[in-house]
């Protein structure tokens, strides 16, 4: 038995990496993914309790066509659409910094101390 | 990738570089790199396979299952019904549905608790359906080096072929897959025909091709970054964990210091441990780590390292279990409790659901009754001096058989039951009408209720919570199956006559 049963020895790294998603690509991935998920919640809670045929009769471009199944689908991407709103400004307010961190307020307090008669 | 589970490297906004000013590279995040899984064989992968085979013939087989001559499993949206074999549940029963949600949510803390992370490793769609992929991979582009040299390589003929096929299997695989998730909401054979004459409507064609997509998307290539970045559970999973949970773990008291050796060689005059440093666990690894690192976060506990590394010490002749399922405490030669504080609570919380999930689907009615007085006219004046009020009744046969349904009405007061007996002084034209409701049915029936004017000297005692107030008083319809008389209903409305 050779020290290493392997058969087939590790190759090197095979490829060059795939294209990687920036900070901002990942940020919009999550924002994304996790509305996903939270829509889906919503679309069914929402047309568990509504039925949305009365919606569907009253779409401006109400005709045959119309049916549940289009108010379900448009429900959803409505609901992805404001969770995915609800996300992005979440995510926007945590990586922006407000202006000034309270320990600049502490050191301007105590400049303006020390320098009062 | 090697921190410990649970534990984040931890940056401080201080040593963050202000925003706005951060580097074309993004650091934070590590480079992926494409894991290529080596294929295994042995006890869990069987286990493996024969779940995923399992959970994917239920998935492409359940829609085409038939029922009294209907789809056996339907979550019928257009219809607002689901179908689960006898059961039809309607949009009022959403609330067993929620248990049933309930339920699981339990269940998988329960297992996790107990088992570790069966689910990732044997049950969860991403696994089962990668697993396919995977397979497909390995048809069209061979085993884990073949794949790894085909990448590797510049284009040519037989790359272009081999990726090609394998694409053609992953796609249909896809399209496959998107067709029989929506054939679980909507009636499949219908959604076959429609396919096949290509008169597909636009929103059935769109989330056949968006869930295609998903599946191609998630178990072709991402992967395990699915479980490592996107998945909810994988995060917050280490909470059920405690040191009495089974995970998969290497036994490093045991395998170390690593080393290769020749067969035959007493590891232990050779100052080595039972590990051979093959790295076969690592190759076998979907999520690319390395188990001798110890418990971490991407482990799926899928469980092929145990098998890869059992071949190993089977062939060295060293014992099988280097790398195994065990808890902390097993590896600290201590005792693992099984019945502890965690367990229990979750144990008697699931069972106190299921139990009241089964009892109330044992008592749950399938009939229901709404009782909605016509919009147009409050009341009409007879000739006869009585007074009549036109009613639309719907009946909810949720019943797996047709039945006829017979009306009855009388008044509304707090004495109901004593007064369901007693004559009323409300009657039905005509007298008892019955109606014959299809299985899961609404039948729409229209009825007319007559009643004399009211007058407080000739009414009996019995009846004065009738008295209408303000020319408003209840009366209360009931239902009741002609050939079973279990299955009743009844819904209370108003009844209009003149003000005096």
């Amino acid at each position: 038995m050779s020290p290493r049963p392997d058969p087939d020895p590790e190759p090197e790294l095979p490829v060059a990496p795939p294209p990687e998603l920036g900070a901002r690509g990942r940020t919009i991935v999550t924002v994304m993914w996790c509305s996903f998920l939270a829509a889906s919640v919503a679309t069914m809670i929402s047309f568990a309790l509504v039925d949305p045929a009365p919606i569907a009769a009253a779409l401006p471009w109400a005709g045959p066509g119309a049916s549940r199944t289009t108010v379900y689908s448009l429900g959803f991407f409505y609901f992805w659409a404001i969770c995915a709103a609800a996300g992005a400004l979440t995510a926007y307010m945590l990586a922006t910094p407000a202006a000034e961190p309270p320990s600049t307020y502490r050191e301007r307090d105590a400049a303006a101390s020390r320098s009062r008669p | 990738m090697t921190a410990p589970m649970g534990v984040q490297p931890v940056v401080r906004r201080s040593e963050m570089p202000p925003a706005g000013s951060a580097p074309e590279s993004d650091s934070y995040y590590e480079v992926h790199r494409k894991v290529y899984p080596r294929e295994v064989k042995g006890r869990f992968t069987s286990l493996r396979n024969l779940a995923s085979w399992l959970l994917l013939g239920v998935f492409y087989g359940a829609p085409w299952l038939q029922w009294n001559g209907r789809q056996a499993i339907l979550f019928d949206l257009p219809a607002r019904k689901f179908y689960l074999f006898g059961l039809t549940l309607w949009p009022q029963d959403f609330i067993f549905l929620t248990w049933l949600l309930v339920i699981a949510a339990l269940s998988l803390f329960f297992f996790t608790a107990i088992g570790g992370r069966l689910w990732c490793g044997y049950a969860c769609p991403q696994t089962v359906w990668t697993d396919a992929f995977l397979w497909m991979e390995k048809v069209t582009e061979g085993d884990r080096s073949q794949r790894m040299k085909l990448d590797k390589a510049p284009w040519s003929a037989k790359k272009l072929g081999r990726k090609s096929a394998k694409q053609l299997l992953w796609i249909s695989f896809a399209a496959w897959t998107g067709f029989s998730f929506v054939g679980f909401f909507m009636p499949i054979h219908a959604l076959a025909a429609d396919t096949i004459n290509a008169s597909l409507g636009s929103w059935e064609t769109f989330w056949v091709l968006f869930y295609g997509l998903a599946t191609y998307g998630n178990a072709g290539f991402l992967r395990e970054q699915v479980c490592k970045y996107m998945c909810p559970y994988a995060r917050f999973q280490s909470a059920m964990f405690d040191r009495d949970t089974l995970v998969v773990t290497y036994d490093a008291e045991r395998g170390e210091p690593r080393g290769g050796r020749k067969k035959g060689v007493d590891p232990r005059a050779a100052g080595l441990g039972d590990c051979t440093d093959c790295t076969l666990c690592v190759q076998v690894c979907p999520t690319g780590i390395d188990i001798r690192n110890g418990l971490q976060y991407e482990c799926i506990a899928c469980a092929a390292c145990i098998d890869a590394c059992d071949g190993v010490m089977d062939r060295m002749g060293y014992p099988r279990g280097l790398v195994r399922y065990a808890t902390q405490h097993q590896l600290e030669h201590r005792q693992t409790k099984v019945l502890r504080p965690r367990i229990i609570v979750y144990g008697t919380l699931l069972a106190l659901l299921c139990v009241g999930f089964g009892v109330a689907l044992a008592l749950r009615k399938p009939v229901a009754l709404d009782a909605l007085h016509d919009r147009n006219t409050l009341y009409r004046n007879l000739e006869s001096g009585e007074i009549e009020n036109v009613y639309l009744l719907k009946i909810i046969n949720k019943d797996e058989r047709p039945h006829r349904f017979v009306v009855r009405v009388t008044g509304a007061g707090k004495d109901d039951d004593e007064r369901a007996a007693a004559p009323s002084r409300y009657r039905l034209d005509p007298v008892a009408p019955a109606f014959d409701v299809p299985s899961g049915e609404v039948y729409n029936a229209a009825v007319r209720v007559r009643a004399d004017a009211w007058d407080d000297d000739a009414s009996k005692a019995g009846d004065k919570a009738d008295r209408p107030d303000d020319g408003i008083a209840s009366l209360r319809f009931r239902i009741e199956a002609v050939d079973d008389p279990s299955l009743a209903a009844s819904a209370v409305a108003r009844f209009f006559s003149p003000e005096d």
